[in-house]
């Protein structure tokens, strides 16, 4: 539990630190980067007044790991420094100024709606592979996420993949078209704490959106800026529609990518008589070419794409029976999956000066 | 059957000063260098031999150089004149041989194999190119000859000025062993204050250490300097054809700036140029470099290789941005900064960005304005505000 209140990046010294906050039977740690905040309660019987106080949460997360098994905790307050101990062990941790922890203020939530853990964790294992690992456009960090006729969209693009998927929600309070930027970062941690059963509280504000998973809160400013029409870049007609089996695809654009150029990682795909070809070329290293069946009788079409980012998209879907939508050589390729109607990545394409391997 | 090589190092004489003195011929036999006015704080871009005779060197500050010559002549036309001048250069080198490669403004190497016939021996046709150089260009220069580039250009150095040195196939050895091992080419600072450590002074010192004994003690660079220190170089000379290797801006303060702030600045103004250059050639770079130089001199580079190749101003500038954070020690400050971009690609290539279409249209409309600006009153007629 410790462990998901750390918090990196820090300026303050105090935020390398956890508010402990024990009053009323209960014990509030509070961790934050100042963007977000995260607090767990838990259960505590206190003897003596109420404590503030703060400890280091890198050290607090590792020696909890460290204690024995189901073993209780008992934290003393000693002023400047606090006693950790279970039945054989005890810490001395300096604390830093509880003062000096920044307070969060909570904004009005507009909307507040109820989704289960299941539900939310397939939205974020769907989409957020498509989050760049870094972007000089803010809002591309996080993901959109929004509130629309009664159901809960995510989406995430670097503008090179593109992922969005919906579930359908039962009850929404407050305005019904909700929208934010929520970090990369803060999804990634509450993926973390989310599991089969029960619901996650989520509420959305102007400014904040909180998410409440049983004793668990996470408190956060949403990105600010304008996110990207979607709806504008996703093609909605094709004339090549392909049908293919992900593993089979996945392991062919493997073999290709054992060959690809380590720039961009380029792989084309050669579609033709209900088989794809898959070819590459490294300069200095040597070129690939196979071939497997898929379902395509349309004309040829001759499309590069960055191996490993396929292979992620191909990842982010629950089944293995994929369509594969595409425009042009030089357009974003759409794929789908029939049992999956609400999720929809797009693929954009390599472009090559010369496709052909060799050049000639 | 197999072709002897025969590489060409052309090397103009004190290429900028030349330059200046066909503009100025009152300039011929005095102290003359490109670079500064004396006071100010940029380097000696070119020193003519009378002012070499009094230590002054490239890359020197100006400073420096007046205070070795106080006669001195500073001068500078501007580099529009200097690549026209290159340009004119290369024309009358690929009239010998289309194999022709400009390492510099300044310098080229061709590939002159195969062609004796078409111009006699190695003397005869370096000899034809001294003049025809002189005649269309008005410009001194020494040409080194030999199986391969990097003998050819310790010869021209060796026979500078207004010189030519053929360096006879299997006389290669020979001719390098007296040598300094710091003529080499590509020996850094710390590979020679290894070799003096251990003795070695001499190319030919290099040779008798062994190509295995090398390897042991500097790596696989060592093996590559013995091959060049014996005159072995396989490596071919590179046409000039297709897409420049790099752009770069660099800019030398008028006084040292150590505010992070105003380094921000000037690295967003020369990212806009090295961008606007960039967008001229139709080309996207990969990789973002800087290079600054602390007030002491002592100079640093670093580079960033970026998923997407780029020449929108401003990712360089946040790369740049960045690389400065990174390695810049912040209590020092700073005489010049560069802005560098590399691993250049024709715009059109590369992995594809669904969202770029939409603010690139915007973007390139305001580029396209920019650009249009600059080149109709200087790189300088449009700057980035604050």
């Amino acid at each position: 539990m410790a462990s998901l209140l750390k918090r990196s990046q820090t300026t303050l010294p105090v935020l390398s630190n956890l508010l402990v906050d024990a009053a009323d039977g209960t014990a509030t740690f509070v961790g934050t980067d100042l963007e977000s905040h995260v607090t767990v309660r838990v259960p505590a019987q206190l003897k003596g007044g109420p404590a503030r106080l703060t400890l280091p949460a890198d050290k607090l997360a590792e020696l909890v790991g460290l204690m024995p098994a189901g073993s209780n905790i008992v934290m003393n307050d000693e002023g400047g420094q606090v006693r950790i101990s279970s039945t054989a062990n005890e810490y001395r941790l300096v604390t830093l100024p509880a003062d000096d922890y920044p307070v969060w203020s909570p904004d009005d939530a507009a909307t507040t709606f109820s989704v289960t853990q299941r539900q939310l964790r397939r939205l974020i294992d769907a989409v957020l592979y498509a989050l760049p690992a870094k972007d000089h456009r803010r809002v591309l960090m996080g993901a959109l996420i929004e509130t629309k006729d009664m159901n809960l969209r995510m989406t995430a693009t670097d503008g090179k993949k593109l992922s969005r998927m919906s579930v359908s929600l039962g009850e929404i309070e407050g305005d019904k078209n909700a929208r934010c930027v929520v970090s990369g970062k803060l999804l990634t941690d509450l993926r973390k704490i989310l599991g089969d059963e029960g619901s996650v509280q989520v509420e959305i504000g102007e400014r904040q959106a909180a998410f409440i998973v049983d004793n668990v809160e996470y408190r956060t400013n949403v990105i600010e800026g304008k996110y990207p029409d979607c709806d504008a870049v996703i093609p909605k007609e094709f004339p090549f529609a392909v049908r293919l089996n992900r593993e089979q695809f996945k392991l062919a654009a493997r073999r290709a990518g054992v060959v690809s150029e380590d720039r961009n990682k380029s792989i084309i795909l050669k579609f033709a008589d209900n088989s794809c070809e898959f070819t590459s070329m490294a300069a200095d290293i040597g070129t690939f070419n196979g071939k497997v069946s898929v379902e395509y009788d349309g004309n040829p079409i001759e499309v590069a794409f960055n191996y490993q980012l396929m292979i992620e998209t191909l990842d982010s879907f629950g089944h293995p029976d994929i369509h594969l939508n595409i425009k042009s050589e030089q357009s974003p390729t759409v794929l789908r999956c029939d049992a999956e109607p609400d999720h929809i990545c797009v693929l954009m394409p390599i472009k090559l000066t010369d496709l052909r391997p060799g050049g000639e | 059957m197999h072709r002897q090589r025969l590489v060409f190092h052309v090397d103009m004489d004190s290429f900028y000063v030349s330059v200046e003195r066909l503009l100025n011929p009152d300039l011929v036999g005095k102290p003359v260098v490109v670079g500064g006015p004396p006071n100010s704080r940029g380097v000696v871009a070119s020193a003519s031999y009378e002012a070499r005779a009094f230590g002054v060197r490239s890359a020197m500050p100006c400073s420096q150089a007046y205070r070795l010559c106080p006669q001195l002549v500073f001068v500078g036309s501007g580099f529009g004149v200097y690549s026209e001048y290159s340009r004119r250069i290369g024309d009358v080198l690929r009239t010998f041989t289309p194999l022709v490669q400009m390492a510099s403004q300044d310098e080229a190497y061709l590939d002159m194999s195969g062609t004796e016939r078409l111009w006699g021996d190695p003397e005869a046709s370096a000899r034809s190119i001294k003049t025809r150089l002189r005649e269309d260009t008005g410009l001194p220069c020494t040409v080194g000859a030999s199986s391969s580039r990097t003998v050819s250009k310790i010869a021209s150095a060796h026979a500078k000025p207004d010189g030519l040195l053929w360096v006879r196939p299997g006389g290669e050895r020979g001719f390098l062993a007296p040598l300094d091992a710091g003529r080499l080419p590509g020996i850094g600072a710390k590979t020679q204050t290894r070799l003096r450590e251990l003795g070695i002074r001499t190319l030919g010192d290099i040779q008798r250490v062994g190509r295995v004994e090398c390897r042991r003690l500097f790596g696989d660079h060592g093996a590559s300097l013995w091959d060049r220190a014996s005159g072995i170089d396989d490596n071919a000379v590179e046409p000039d054809t297709g897409p420049p290797k790099q752009v770069s801006h660099e800019t030398t303060f008028a006084e040292d700036i150590s505010d992070s702030g105003e380094l921000s600045r000037r690295i967003a103004a020369l990212s806009d140029k090295v961008a606007s250059r960039l967008r001229a050639q139709d080309l996207t770079a990969f990789t973002v470099g800087i290079k600054f130089r602390y007030a002491d001199f002592e100079t640093h580079g670093a580079s960033r290789t970026l998923e997407n190749p780029t020449n929108d101003p401003s990712v360089l500038r946040d790369e740049a941005r960045g690389l400065l954070a990174e390695k810049r020690d912040p209590r020092r400050p700073l005489r010049l900064i560069g802005v560098a971009a590399s691993g250049l690609v024709g715009g059109g290539e590369g992995q594809m960005d669904m969202l770029s279409a939409e603010r690139d249209e915007r973007r390139e409309r305001l580029w396209k304005a920019v650009d249009a600006l600059r080149g109709k009153y200087g790189e300088d007629a449009v700057e980035r505000g604050g």
